[in-house]
């Protein structure tokens, strides 16, 4: 199979950050990542499906936009997709299996997943192309943000005002390039989310910003 | 356990890469649909087959090959265009009024336009008045005789017919655009090409709405409309996202005698929630490669794609991509023809051994919407050996406008091929079309 450069590129640019996290996150001796070990291999389980589920959704919605810049977009969203997965899956086996406040995302994408069928449904009453499946893909959609909904709120906002201020101070950003920022924002807001959660351990800590316990 | 950690981890991980890659959506084409579809009954050889007007102005186009079908492979595909296909009448075809022979031969320039008219909101005659020096006389019969030749690719045109299918409100059917009407009110393109006495393909797509109490049906597609006949002439259902969209394709006599091939195109703004995930936001790069691939199935021909590409910005994929294929495409000016956003564009194709030439400093927007909701563009196409009478460099910086002068000077037999004119003698009106009247930045 012949890879272009650009592609190898891409990979290459995801897969610093997919080894940097994995490592941390699997092979960092001791414990330099604040965990209890007081999870079950069913919460490992439970939290590394939910996590693969949001990263990887959290990912290809992120991607949209920059990957809708190049010449291959599908293949860049695949490539997104699978980091962003192989993030939410680590750092969700690493919450499940420490028992480190996985309920609550599970409750947060309940009540995402709910709130994001609504929103499928609506736009399906406006949209005539609408079908039943864009109604499942929103609650997709609304569970991966609802699992890691602090930090995709938080990614969100930044994201939508760098997005802003890009296109006010450069116009050829454009309202298109705007969109794509705050989806960027979206992601790396969710999967940050995921990795602070999966980095701090203890449920009671939980949430932004990191706090590392390292025994000396 | 770190051990199973990894492995839950490679394997989820792989799934997932191999669920995504399984989710690439063909843009395969094929052409000539025969399959008794909704599509086959433009190909057979019945009355339906006609044209719905203009049909006495026919260029030798026998029945069963005035168009050329062309569409995707996707039994998806296929089964929704067909759904749409059904809501709308057959295309309309329609010959310049003065049709002559020689015309092929006096061309040295020609002005490509694209433009989307939002249905009936842009005022076309007025356009045409304004940017194409062409008055259309609502009441008199047609004595065509424009300054110069043009070919003005269309988006959101429309077809007002009580004899269209009936239409309930449904996922086959779009909500109905009801712009402002322009001064004199909307004006079907049919009742454009007529008044102005312009060659026209019309190839409607989707109806403009469900059928109402006290509307008269209309549908709406993509045209060309000409001072020059139009042949081969060709209809491309792209691949289906969100709409049913048909690219209408053309060729007409060129400069330096050469024919090219014209194109006008609209690209879908969005796709379903579900399709725009499971393609990584591909939606337009479908389409266009569905265009592509259904025009690189036609013979080698200089190729002008004029469209409403509906992109939300200049450097898409969909538009990176068609600048491979189109190498020749003038470069965006970065001014934005819908609001902040950039969707209208224009490409070129040369061909090997060509002697058109596109003249990339002519490639501008029209400042007037003329009561759309897009700007239209323009470029000019020139041939190689038009500049030895005083052309684009000499005249204004702007390629021939002043092709069709009164014929009396144009049967000059070339005398003047070899002069030079450093001003603009040769360009003075010698009827009151006055050229020099034509707005350029």
């Amino acid at each position: 199979m012949k890879l272009d450069p650009v592609e190898a590129l891409s990979v290459v640019r995801f897969s610093i950050p997919l080894a940097i996290v994995t490592g941390l996150m699997i092979w960092t001796p001791g414990r330099a990542l604040a965990q209890n070990d007081e999870g079950s291999t069913g919460g490992a389980i439970g939290g590394a499906a939910l996590g693969a589920t949001s990263g990887s959704v959290l990912a290809l919605l992120g991607g949209l936009g920059g990957c809708n810049r190049t010449l291959r977009p599908t293949r860049c969203s695949r490539i997104t997709t699978a980091v962003g997965g192989a993030i939410g899956l680590t750092a969700g086996a690493v919450i499940g299996w420490n028992d480190s406040g996985l309920d609550d995302r599970l409750k947060g994408a309940g009540v995402g997943a709910v709130v994001g069928a609504g929103v499928g449904w609506g736009l399906k009453k406006f949209i005539r192309q609408y079908e039943w499946s864009d109604v499942a893909t929103a609650s997709v959609l609304g569970s991966a943000v609802g699992a890691s909904a602090k930090g995709s709120a938080l990614g969100f906002a930044v994201g939508s005002a760098t997005g802003f201020l890009l296109w006010q101070l450069h116009p050829t950003v454009g309202p298109g390039g705007a969109v794509a920022w705050a989806l960027a924002g979206v992601a790396v807001g969710g999967l940050g989310d995921w990795v602070v959660g999966a980095a701090q351990g203890d449920p009671e800590t939980s949430g932004m910003p990191v706090s590392f316990s390292v025994r000396w | 356990m770190r051990t199973t950690r990894l492995i839950w981890a490679v394997g989820v991980a792989t799934g997932i890469a191999t669920l995504v890659s399984g989710c690439t959506l063909s843009h395969a084409m094929q052409q000539d649909f025969d399959d008794g579809s909704c599509l086959a009954r433009y190909l057979a050889p019945t009355s339906a087959n006609q044209p719905e007007a203009g049909a006495a102005n026919l260029p030798e186009a026998g029945a069963g090959n005035l168009l050329t079908w062309s569409g995707p492979t996707e039994t998806r595909d296929i089964d929704k265009i067909e759904a749409w296909c059904r809501t709308v009448e057959p295309p309309i075809l329609r010959a310049p009024a003065r049709l002559r022979p020689e015309d092929g031969d006096r061309i040295d320039s020609l002005a490509v336009v694209t433009w989307n008219t939002n249905v009936g909101g842009g005022d076309l005659l007025t356009f045409l008045a304004e940017e194409m020096k062409v008055t259309c006389d609502p009441t008199e019969p047609v004595n065509l005789t424009p300054p110069f030749h043009f070919v003005v690719l269309l988006q959101e045109v429309y077809r007002a017919s009580a004899r269209l299918p009936e239409a309930v409100s449904g996922p086959n059917i779009p909500v109905r655009i009801e712009p402002d009407p322009p001064p004199g009110g909307r004006r079907e393109i049919l009742d454009v090409a007529e008044r102005c006495g312009l060659a026209l393909l019309y190839v409607p797509s989707a109806r403009n709405g469900p059928d109402e109490p006290g509307q008269v049906p209309e549908d709406k597609g993509n045209a060309i409309l000409s001072t020059l006949p139009l042949a081969d002439l060709a209809a491309i259902e792209l691949p289906f996202e969100a709409g049913r969209k048909v690219a209408v394709v053309a060729t007409i006599p060129g400069p330096s005698g050469e024919r090219i091939r014209v194109v006008s195109v609209h690209l879908d703004v969005a796709s379903t929630l579900s399709r725009t995930l499971i393609s990584g936001n591909a939606t337009r790069l479908r389409q266009a490669m569905g265009l592509v691939v259904a025009l690189e199935s036609m013979n080698s021909l200089a190729t002008v794609v004029g469209g409403d590409f509906n992109t939300w910005s200049a450097n898409e994929s969909a538009l990176k991509n068609l600048a491979v294929h189109f190498p020749d495409s003038p470069p965006w000016d970065g001014r934005p023809t819908r609001g902040p956003f950039p969707p209208d564009h224009i490409l070129y194709r040369t061909v090997q051994g060509s002697r058109i030439d596109l003249v990339e400093e002519s490639y501008r927007r029209f400042e007037e919407t003329y009561g759309s909701d897009h700007a239209g563009r323009i470029v000019w196409l020139r041939g190689q050996d038009a500049g030895s009478l005083g052309h684009a460099d000499e005249v204004r910086q702007r390629p021939g406008v002043h092709l069709l002068h009164d014929p009396a000077t144009m049967d000059l037999d070339r005398l003047f091929a070899d002069v030079e004119f450093p001003g603009d003698h040769l360009v003075q009106p010698t009827r009151d079309h006055a050229r020099h009247d034509l707005v350029f930045p």
